[in-house]
């Protein structure tokens, strides 16, 4: 018997062989939450996993036509952001409930290495400000990275915390770029963050990647909102 | 420095709830206005939660990057702010708040029925004694107003009062009633996402769970609704509510519907009582009738609604009356056909002649983003029938309503849960009686308790 993270239910999970070996990956969730994350299907936008057509989106084709015009090769993401999947990542994030992140780790984990199989990639998180990591006391794109297992480099930082959600998109589309290079940043990354909404946010620091360096960078992210 | 005690005794805050710098803080605590409590505390070689009491599973590990290290957290009581191991909580070691000694603070005029004068006489007395008291009315007792003489006296006191009841609905509802009867006072609503968060006033009106905020608070903590779910069944909400209390301290349990321990302290004479078996209106509480359906479970899981339904619908005594039908789960809410409830339409233009069709009738459950509006617009009569879960099986009053439940013999409605919903219909002095109607494939045990209980109840109403 076990409690499931998501509702705090008691469940039965069924052993398996691979309990057996990794007993750490005795799912944490209940049936009824786990079939509440719904999967991205690989048919949507393949620039950005928008699940709308299967040709390019027309997000990405304005990104095109601005100044961060290919300095995102791509992004990847896992689940759709339906309401069970918001008020979870709420939860996770800003009541910072850090347990319920673990939940993600073996499906993240499969699916960066479907993408980004070769050893020359190596994930680069989305930083948190200064004050939002003394709140939560944990990034979540950095628990993320870390599920990969993939070398891992934190390279970038926040040049000051001001709350995004309260800009509105214009302004984020034309402000300063709130990242800063740290050190050496390596030559295949993959950015690694929670969401990915409007792009705005990976595409500034895929920015300051590209200008110091990096050949290729992608995104790779958890969910699509 | 200057803090005012109002606004930080009685509590233990984390960090981000104090609003000060950290030069204003350490200053604080060098004038020991303030002293560090640890979050966690190990008893045995067992870890604590300083706050809710929460041990393992509630405990769980965080790689924390502010203290780098991997320790406890409590998951347990995390709405209410994450309790970390490598924090403290800050408790008020400063002068003594001054609660404000009024004179004359009661403003409510109404008159009290004389079975609602003895309770108030016996709530009154037990607050000056700093007691223990359960009060049991029945639904529509009217025991709100059974507190107010016993709130005026504990002001004039200069004492602090809290009022928890397990439902935000009830908070919310309440305030503006405490807030007219005692206006010279300062009186708090605190429920999750409620707009005043401080908890600084003398009359806190809360949800059970706001209860962990504070700590050797109040000299008067009024219980409501002691029987109710999740009060009775979530151990950390005892906790809360002990922690909550000054070492002294007068407690008035309310309930309408005792569960078998107060039952049992009744009769052990440990927990002093009072009963209050009379409405304020005076009539007696209406008596469930009982229909049995052949078919009912099967109808209900391919969403259709029982004919015996139907029939009653057609038959009811007063065909105005709005009308409340619960259902056991979300699913079979869910599940409900349009045909099903279209089927219902004609029953509604007898209740709420030349309305629009859209509104007229509703489904309603826990989770449902617009419960607060659909409750509402039942409440302004411009819906006719709710079809509902058991989320509006206490607290919430609507005047002139009859009473139907759909499988009846479910597991989830149990003695107490029947007694409540059966306590929705005749409210109001106008229309004083309802009818209300288990709907059944079999009778439970819980259905005739419900029944015997509440024909109890009348027949000692009738005896006094
Ligand atoms: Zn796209
Ligand atoms: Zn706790
Ligand atoms: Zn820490």
């Amino acid at each position: 018997m076990n409690l499931c993270v998501g509702c705090g239910e008691a469940y039965t999970s069924r052993p398996s062989w691979s309990t057996f070996f990794w007993p750490e990956r005795i799912s944490l969730l209940c049936k009824d939450c786990e079939g509440s994350f719904h999967r991205l299907k690989d048919s949507g936008c393949p620039s950005c996993m928008k699940q709308i057509g299967s040709s390019i989106c027309s997000d990405c084709l304005k990104w095109e036509k601005t100044s961060y015009q290919g300095v995102l090769e791509k992004n990847v993401s896992l689940y759709s952001y339906e309401p069970f999947m918001q008020d979870y990542i709420a939860r996770w994030k800003y009541r910072g409930d850090y347990v319920l992140g673990k939940v993600f780790e073996v499906e993240f984990q499969k699916l960066y290495y479907q993408h980004f199989q070769d050893t020359k990639y190596e994930v680069v998180p989305i930083p948190l400000s200064a004050e939002r990591m003394a709140e939560r006391g944990f990034n979540q794109a950095g628990e993320l990275a870390a599920f990969t297992r993939a070398k891992r480099k934190d390279v970038l930082g926040r040049k000051h915390g001001e709350k995004q959600s309260k800009r509105s998109r214009l302004h984020r589309l034309t402000a300063e770029n709130p990242f800063q290079l740290l050190s050496e940043p390596p030559q295949y990354a993959v950015l690694i963050d929670d969401i990915y909404t409007t792009g705005t946010t990976l595409r500034h620091a895929a920015q300051v990647l590209q200008e110091n360096g990096t050949d290729f960078v992608a995104a790779f992210t958890l969910i699509r909102g | 420095m200057e803090l005012d005690p109002k606004r930080y005794a009685g509590k233990r805050l984390l960090r981000r709830e104090i609003p000060l710098s950290t030069t204003a803080l350490r200053e604080a605590l060098q004038h020991q206005y303030f002293k560090q409590i640890p979050t966690l505390r190990k008893e045995k070689n067992i870890l604590y939660c300083n706050r809710c009491n929460a041990t393992q599973p509630h405990l769980q590990n965080i790689n924390c990057q502010n203290c780098g290290s991997t320790h406890l957290y409590c998951r347990n009581c995390i709405q209410m702010g994450r309790v970390s191991y490598c924090e403290f909580f800050y408790e008020w070691a400063g002068p003594n708040p001054d609660w404000h000694i009024h004179n004359n603070p009661c403003a409510w005029e109404g008159e009290l029925t004389k079975h609602q004068q003895i309770a108030a006489d016996a709530i009154d007395q037990t607050m000056k004694q700093n007691g223990k008291l359960l009060v049991h009315a029945v639904c529509g007792a009217g025991k709100t107003e059974m507190l107010f003489q016993g709130i005026a006296t504990s002001l004039q006191q200069g004492k602090r009062i809290c009022l928890a009841t397990p439902r935000a609905d009830v908070v919310r509802e309440l305030l503006p009633r405490f807030q007219q009867a005692f206006p010279t006072v300062t009186v708090q609503a605190l429920y999750g996402g409620s707009p005043d968060k401080t908890g600084d006033g003398q009359l806190i009106l809360a949800t059970t769970h706001q209860l962990l905020r504070f700590y050797h608070a109040f000299d008067v903590l009024i219980i409501d609704e002691i029987d109710a779910f999740p009060f009775h069944a979530d151990p950390m909400l005892h906790v809360a509510s002990e922690k909550a209390k000054k070492q002294t301290c007068a407690s008035i349990f309310l309930t309408a519907t005792p569960r078998q321990k107060e039952k049992r302290q009744i009769a052990a004479k440990t927990l002093p009582h009072v009963f209050v078996p009379v409405r304020f209106h005076g009539q007696p509480l209406p008596v469930p009738a009982s229909k049995l359906c052949f078919g009912l479970h099967k109808q209900l899981r391919k969403g259709t609604l029982p004919k015996g339904l139907l029939r009653w619908l057609h038959n009811r005594r007063n065909p105005t009356r709005q009308v409340l039908v619960f259902l056991p789960t979300v699913v079979l809410a869910d599940r409900l056909q349009e045909e099903a409830i279209e089927v219902l339409l004609p029953f509604t233009q007898k209740i709420l002649p030349k309305r629009e069709t859209e509104t007229l009738i509703r489904t309603v459950h826990a989770a449902d983003k617009d419960r607060e509006a659909k409750v509402q617009a039942f409440r302004n009569r411009e819906t006719a029938i709710i079809l509902t879960t058991t989320i509006l099986e206490r607290g919430v009053t609507f005047p002139s309503v009859d009473v139907a439940i759909l499988d009846a013999a479910h597991d989830v409605f149990d003695e107490a849960a029947l007694v409540q919903i059966a306590g929705r219909a005749g409210r109001s002095p106008a229309d004083p009686t309802g009818e209300v109607v288990f709907f059944h494939e079999g009778r439970s045990d819980a259905m005739d308790k419900a029944v015997r209980a509440i024909q109890v109840m009348n027949r000692r109403a009738k005896r006094l």
